[in-house]
């Protein structure tokens, strides 16, 4: 094996790694639901009409969005999924919420809390980081990858 | 007439405050504007160059047990208090809503988008045929009934409809001389009720297009204090279609009404057709400068008896402005506006607006 060779074989293994690393960082959020929500899973494009406040019943259950309060996920949420600015969002709702008194998801303090709420609620849907999904009253409906 | 604003004031505030002691705490929320105008020449109000705060708007809303309630309190010109807006709601599904009270009239796309709070609009006022009642607008831009509407995604793209039953507005004159429309709000003047209706489409071929159709019938009479136009009743068909585009940083807006009149006075048993329109456009660059142009124009059927009521006059306006988004919350608005022809006069007029959301 000449030098050139192993130098090929060497950047080949670290652009390996450094993409292997790249995608074992890379984290998903998860949408969860109340495990009696009718539907099992979701699109993202639904994800977003539920959380603008245009969709707001599911076979006969109506839907209660949950948000939450950790800043980094909420960014996430609202950059990747929602496909907004935090501002824009947040302008958004403003409108909403004066045109037509729809109020807009309510705002829970950690994963526990969206978790506990969302598995307590008819009609819960909310969003953690997949890895966090625990317990038995919450189903998810669609994991998004939302990079590092 | 201060101490009454304030009295109400201090009893919603503190109505909020018992509120959030109990289980369902209200959120307040409201808006507020300053404005500063000056025009040039001719008749106009504000020749002399005239700072004015606007409107306080409060407004709070809730859903309590599947109920919705919405509430918009307006302070206007510093003691005048109005109950803009109470509606209670139940959602039945996406396809049916149920809302009775006092809301905006499904008429177009404005007047259902922009309320009172003048920071979500993009120009510094209304266009001058929607304004409200007692801004001397010439459409029921509210009115008190019942309104059901709903949404359904079909293969063709979103349909959403309303269709709506309430009091008629009657004509009444406003201090003894200026003649204003009327909503009704606590009795209707007339046994016809009002119905309205409106249907849109947001085609799936075209993202970004939404095209609406509405209309709004009414039997109109006026009060004995309103010495000039309608006689006897006066049968009303309004017709609305209206377009807003959205593609990448441009939208446009659009709206074309038409205004039919039919006298029921023996002395003359006459039809009338009137028309209004506006065109806007507005590009956003950055998420914070918003440039836009608007023309609007008004054209009045002569001898017509509600705009002879109301005072209305053929009227061609073009505005030119700039918003500037300070944050989601405040903008600062301004605006060149050419009066190209309101009853035969014309001038023009600068304006600047700082407003908030809170």
């Amino acid at each position: 094996m000449n030098n050139m060779m192993r130098w090929g074989v060497a950047v080949g293994v670290m652009v390996l790694l450094l993409w292997g690393n790249a995608y074992a960082m890379a984290r998903e959020l998860a949408i969860v639901a109340n495990k009696d929500f009718p539907s099992n899973a979701v699109t993202a494009a639904r994800v977003k009409e539920i959380y603008l406040g245009e969709k707001m019943t599911e076979g006969g259950v109506k839907i209660k969005p949950m948000e939450h309060h950790d800043e980094v996920l909420k960014k996430r949420f609202i950059e990747k999924v929602m496909g907004s600015s935090i501002d824009g969002y947040k302008a958004y709702w403003i409108k909403k919420f004066f045109q037509e008194g729809i109020t807009p998801p309510t705002n829970k303090a950690s994963s526990a809390d969206v978790l506990q709420s969302v598995a307590q609620t008819s009609g819960g849907i909310g969003y953690v980081w997949a890895d966090e999904v625990k317990g038995d009253g919450v189903k998810v409906l669609l994991k998004v990858e939302v990079g590092n | 007439m201060k101490k009454r604003v304030m009295s109400r004031l201090i009893l919603l505030i503190s109505v909020l405050f018992l509120s959030s002691q109990s289980g369902h705490a209200f959120e307040l929320n409201g808006f507020a504007d300053v404005s500063f105008t000056k025009s040039t020449d001719g008749a106009d109000e504000f020749r002399k160059g005239d700072f004015a705060f606007g409107a306080l708007d409060l407004y709070l809303a809730q859903t309590m047990d599947d109920i919705d309630i919405l509430v918009e309190l307006v302070v206007e010109e510093g003691d005048v208090l109005d109950l803009e807006r109470i509606t209670l709601g139940y959602t039945f599904s996406d396809a049916l809503k149920l809302r009775a009270g006092r809301f905006h009239t499904p008429l177009g796309f404005w007047n259902t988008s922009y309320h009172h709070g003048v920071q979500l609009q993009p120009t510094i006022d209304r266009p001058h045929f929607l304004r409200f009642e007692d801004d001397g607008g010439i459409l029921p831009v509210h009115v008190i009934g019942a309104y059901v509407s709903g949404r359904a995604d079909t293969a063709v793209g979103a349909i959403e409809y309303g269709a709506m039953l309430g009091n008629g507005p009657r004509i009444t004159s406003e201090d003894g001389v200026v003649n204003v429309l009327h909503p009704n709000n606590i009795s209707d003047n007339n046994n016809s009720k009002a119905i309205a209706f409106n249907a849109a489409i947001s085609p799936s071929a075209i993202e970004g297009l939404k095209i609406g159709l509405s209309g709004h019938i009414a039997e109109i009479e006026s009060d004995a204090t309103v010495t000039s136009g309608i006689v006897d009743t006066l049968d009303q068909m309004i017709i609305g279609v209206a377009l807003t585009y959205s593609i990448g940083n441009i939208q446009l807006a659009s709206e074309y009404f038409s205004i039919q009149d039919s006298d029921n006075s023996t002395a003359t048993d006459e039809d009338f057709t009137s028309n209004a329109y506006y065109g806007l456009i507005t590009y956003t660059l950055l998420d914070k400068y918003v440039p836009y142009l608007m023309y609007e124009n008004i054209s009045v059927k002569e001898d017509d008896p509600y705009f002879i009521s109301l005072g209305t006059v053929d009227t061609r306006e073009m505005i030119a402005g700039l918003r500037y988004n300070i944050n989601y919350r405040s903008a600062v608005k301004g605006e060149y506006r050419r009066i190209i022809d309101m009853g035969d006069l014309d001038w023009n007029e600068y304006a600047l607006q700082w407003t908030l959301a809170f």
